[in-house]
């Protein structure tokens, strides 16, 4: 006996660690996710621009950077978040407007199926 | 030879030579070897570890263990420990001529007993408490010290079971004072009912009669066996075995604190669902008879009224997990929708009030966990929209 069960903290049940993950559920986070990316992705294009506005020398050193292969590897993985991230804005404004008829259950879940299908 | 038998380089690293294991040992340590007949008990380290001991005596120190095995050893286990007057206790079986004369004078304490009780009794704590290092396992990753998980026993299948399946079952004890453990039961399933519910009640009946949980209705209508089943929450009577994974896990409903086994405490759930008022408040003077409703304002009440509060959603959701004392959860929510809607009530604008909260409501980020996993089929997620929807329409 460690202790009495009167001053033991009852355990918590385990949550993110057994809870399997939904369709749903992943597409929430994954919209969170890709929303965090794209402002990270927003500060390279912003770097982009610099360099175009800084000169030819300072333009040609991040090109270079965007057509090695880590470059392309950034710029597949912003495009992948950009059409991600727009497609959950879309899925969000039909269920956002009062005239959708989308809310039921089962329904809603086509709509979550079809955008995941368009990404 | 070790070399190539062993390929984990961690493993291979703890090698050592007789010598250097028995140095591990410490005295009044209980220590277990794997006996059964000559051929299948340590003899080197044992040796090692009686020359050790004998030493220690010869330097005036007193250096006793406990020693456990499976079954009967031989000269080089029993014998060389007991010749160095090493033994405290043995149990549960000894077969050598030196041990049996120090028993018999009195000089080790012996408890001899069949070998298939020993586990139990070790299990039980008769032997004293058990102290087992375990390596850990990932889902206790960033868990709090008082609900990591064990490994807990391991139950058989009854003699003669063909249809065998197994379930892990998530267990805990506040008298033992233990941490929870997941325990493994091989379920007859040519014995029991179609149902998880079924297989629980039958695993209590016939196997471990400890295992705790509620239940009343067995048809869904009363809540009560809500809990997490292959990884999603749901009523354990409607839940079909045959719908389930091999090994199938059940754990209480998640994000809860834990009473006994699968019984969450739902303290905080029943404040919260208090906080929305769940009741009709009216400020009109009381009725002659009914408050009447048209079918259309009844209507508006249907996928809402079903709700039989088992919180399989609450505990399903993940802004919930983070924000649980403050974020009023879906179950609570959709009650709230439920008196927003009734034609009947009259404090509408008030409800919306103490609902306009960042906390409160606008934790739901429409994650939708809970209308996955509503066993009634409601929208929980949909019901919270609402709410959102009627808050804006009030401010145009």
């Amino acid at each position: 006996m460690t202790s009495a069960p009167s001053d033991r903290q009852r355990p918590l049940s385990p949550n993110i660690q057994i809870y399997r993950p939904q369709l749903t559920s992943v597409l929430s986070i994954g919209n969170r996710i890709t929303g965090v990316a794209l402002s990270a992705y927003a500060v390279a294009l912003v770097i982009w621009l610099v360099a175009a506005a800084a000169g030819p020398d300072a333009y040609a050193a991040v090109d270079k950077f965007i057509g090695s292969w880590i470059g392309r590897m950034v710029l597949f993985g912003g495009t992948f978040c950009l059409f991600f991230h727009f497609c959950g804005g879309i899925r969000h404004l039909i269920w956002d407007n009062p005239k959708n008829r989308l809310g039921r259950l089962r329904q809603g879940f086509g709509s979550r199926y079809r955008s995941f299908g368009l990404q | 030879m070790s070399r190539s038998r062993i390929c984990d380089s961690s493993l291979l690293s703890k090698v050592v030579n007789a010598g250097a294991a028995a140095e591990l040992i410490a005295p009044g340590s209980t220590v277990g070897m794997s006996g059964f007949t000559g051929s299948g008990y340590p003899k080197t380290v044992p040796m090692a570890f009686g020359a050790r001991i004998e030493a220690a005596h010869r330097a005036g120190d007193s250096f006793r263990v406990r020693v456990w095995t499976g079954a009967s050893t031989g000269p080089e286990l029993d014998g060389a420990l007991a010749k160095s007057n090493g033994i405290d206790l043995r149990l549960p079986y000894n077969s050598d001529p030196v041990a049996r004369e120090k028993i018999n004078r009195g000089e080790m304490e012996y408890l001899d007993m069949h070998l298939s009780r020993v586990a139990p009794i070790a299990w039980q704590g008769f032997l004293g408490p058990l102290v087992l290092k375990r390596f850990p396992v990932p889902r206790n990753f960033g868990v709090d010290a008082v609900s990591r998980i064990d490994r807990g026993r391991i139950w058989p299948a009854p003699r003669g079971a063909t249809r065998i399946k197994r379930f892990d079952v998530y267990r805990y004890d506040p008298d033992s004072g233990q941490n929870p453990r997941i325990d493994t039961y091989q379920v007859d399933l040519d014995d029991c009912g179609p149902m998880v519910l079924d297989v629980l009640i039958w695993i209590k009946n016939t196997v471990d009669p400890s295992l705790t949980f509620r239940r009343s209705c067995r048809e869904g209508v009363c809540g009560s066996c809500a809990m997490n089943i292959d990884g999603t929450n749901w009523l354990a009577c409607t839940k079909f075995n045959a719908d389930l994974a091999t090994p199938a896990t059940i754990y209480p409903l998640a994000n809860m604190r834990i009473i006994k086994d699968l019984v969450p405490d739902l303290t905080h759930l029943f404040a919260q669902h208090r906080l929305v008022e769940p009741w009709l408040r009216s400020k009109s003077p009381e009725p002659e008879r009914e408050r009447l409703q048209s079918p259309q304002e009844r209507g508006r009440l249907d996928g809402l009224y079903e709700c039989i509060l088992c919180f399989c959603c609450t505990s399903g959701c993940p802004s919930h997990w983070w924000n649980g004392d403050r974020f009023l959860g879906p179950a609570v929510l959709l009650q709230a929708t439920r008196w927003l809607v009734d034609s009947r009530d009259e404090a509408t604008g008030e409800r919306l009030d103490d609902l306009e909260d960042p906390f409160r409501l606008y934790r739901c980020h429409t994650i939708l966990n809970c209308t996955r996993t509503c066993p009634k089929g409601l929208n929980p997620g949909k019901a919270i929209a609402d709410i959102k929807k009627m808050l804006i329409e009030r401010r145009s």
